[in-house]
């Protein structure tokens, strides 16, 4: 209409009609059947975020560096500051492991996890010590990945969900006192 | 047969055939339409419930959450008219498709009446914009206002070219009998005798029923649904989720038997002696008008929403001409066939 010619405009319809039927006909679809499904993420996952208290130095650098100060540091009963993460504000960006002088913080794949209550999303140093419980909603969750190959996208199905990698030990280095 | 006469009164099965085809056309299209755009855009659409039906079963969940959900009227809006014009719009929109027959011998009006049919449907379909307009002014909000001004102008862009488009058919096949007009299109359906008035039709009626690219009045993105703004529970079933569908449904109905044919190639005998005969052309016609509908629904999942002055400007420079057009092409038909 403004500023274009009539054959142009109806072209363009006819064009777009044309591009409609195609998609209804031979759809493409980008949508993964959760919890049917998951997406193949390869390991690159950043999830959960815990906490050995045990070789935490109260050096608050993870307070600072983190982009939401999401990170509070809780005074515990021994006179130390431990970091606990407010996962209502957490954006999973890992900086607090990348900065942890001392490994006390450490990266887990967990992250289907969901909360109730707002108050249940922040956690306490104690808190981080054990991991969330996903439930199970089904058993066995296949992973997909979604692939452009001759102009299409294709949903490819690449194996099962494992389990979830067990989490690291607890350090035996002894607890730090003050 | 050993039924007793009223069960096959054509007046009863017209009825029946047109009221629980009609309801379930309508359910399906709405389905249809969720699914279209869905595939359009790489979705799923409705899924969960009754995922082997394709969640079909979506719009009977979606019926029983409105009819359930707590009726709201507004402290601001005009009580009387909130309450009374939803259903008022629903019974004129869905009125002309009981005016026309559905088959030679299936009708609800007999002859006298049933001549002026689709002529009668049409005014009566003009007058479902009264009802919109008065929505938006019972429901008074902003929003509600907006929108009631904008159906209000749109219905000068739509009105003259649909009615153009049934006069030049009209004019073509010499009479406004629905009977005889379909009997006129055995072989040559009226939409190639004169495809501008087709096309007058096709765009004009996206305009009356709010289907894209004219969803102007009624607009999610622009003014938050226009004049059913403010409506919830059973009203909004009645309104923007039933009445404007039902409104397409007998638009649809009537197209499909100026413009496709009707029943055409389905030449049924009488009733009570042929009553698979009249229900298969009735079904026939039907399938034509659900078609015809999903080709409506289909736009939205391919077109942008034009806005109120280009749609304004649009009709009265190119689909007035069109329908100008069309009227010669008719006027020539007139004269040749």
């Amino acid at each position: 209409m403004a500023g274009q010619k009539l054959g142009e405009a109806i072209k363009a319809v006819l064009d777009v009609i044309g591009l409609g039927l195609k998609y209804t006909i031979k759809p493409e679809r980008l949508t993964i059947y959760y919890p049917y499904e998951a997406p193949d993420y390869m390991g690159r996952i950043r999830g959960w975020i815990g906490l050995w208290t045990e070789r935490c130095t109260s050096c608050m650098i993870c307070a600072r560096i983190c982009p939401t100060n999401a990170i509070k540091m809780y005074l515990e009963k021994n006179g130390r500051r431990y970091p606990g993460i407010d996962y209502g504000r957490c954006i999973m960006c890992h900086y607090c492991i990348d900065a942890c002088p001392t490994y006390a913080l450490y990266p887990t794949e967990i992250r289907d996890f969901a909360f109730y209550k707002h108050e249940d999303m922040i956690y306490t140093p104690d808190m981080m010590r054990k991991p969330p419980q996903v439930p199970k909603l089904v058993p066995e969750v296949v992973k997909v990945v979604h692939e452009y190959r001759n102009g299409k996208v294709v949903k490819l199905r690449v194996g099962k969900l494992e389990e979830p990698k067990p989490l690291p030990p607890a350090p035996s280095v002894p607890v730090v006192e003050s | 047969m050993g039924l007793p006469s009223w069960l096959l009164s054509p007046r009863l099965w017209d009825f029946l055939v047109d009221g629980v085809v009609s309801t379930l056309i309508i359910l399906t299209i709405v389905w249809a339409e969720r699914k279209i755009a869905a595939r359009v855009q790489m979705r799923v659409g409705p899924f969960h419930v009754s995922p082997r039906l394709g969640g079909y079963l979506q719009l009977v969940a979606d019926a029983i959450r409105f009819v359930m959900q707590e009726v709201i009227i507004t402290a601001d809006s005009y009580r009387v008219l909130f309450v009374a014009l939803p259903p008022l719009f629903v019974a004129l929109a869905l009125t002309p498709s009981f005016l026309v027959p559905l088959s030679p011998h299936l009708a609800l009006l007999s002859r006298p009446a049933l001549h002026y049919g689709i002529l009668m449907g049409i005014a009566i379909l003009f007058y479902t914009f009264i009802m919109v307009v008065g929505i938006g002014w019972a429901v008074n909000n902003r929003f509600a206002y907006i929108g009631a001004a904008r159906e209000a102008l749109i219905i000068t862009a739509y009105e003259i070219p649909v009615a153009t488009a049934f006069a030049d058919m009209f004019m073509i096949y010499k009479t406004i009998d629905p009977i005889e007009i379909v009997a006129k299109q055995m072989y040559i359906v009226g939409a190639i005798y004169n495809p501008a008035a087709f096309i007058v039709y096709i765009i004009g009626v996206a305009m009356a029923t709010s289907r894209f690219p004219f969803e102007i009045a009624d607009y999610e993105g622009d003014v938050a649904t226009g004049p059913y703004s403010d409506f919830s529970s059973i009203f909004l079933a009645l309104t923007y989720a039933g009445g404007i569908y039902i409104a397409l449904f007998s638009y649809s109905l009537l197209g499909a038997l100026v413009f496709l044919g009707g029943w055409a190639p389905i030449t049924p005998g009488p009733w009570p002696a042929d009553i698979w005969g009249n229900l298969a052309a009735a079904a026939f016609l039907l399938f034509k008008t659900f078609v015809l509908m999903l080709f409506f629904v289909f736009l939205r999942s391919v077109m942008p929403v034009a806005r109120l002055d280009h749609a304004l400007s649009f009709s009265w420079r190119w689909v007035l001409t069109l329908g100008v057009i069309a009227t010669a092409i008719a006027a020539t038909e007139y004269f040749v066939l």
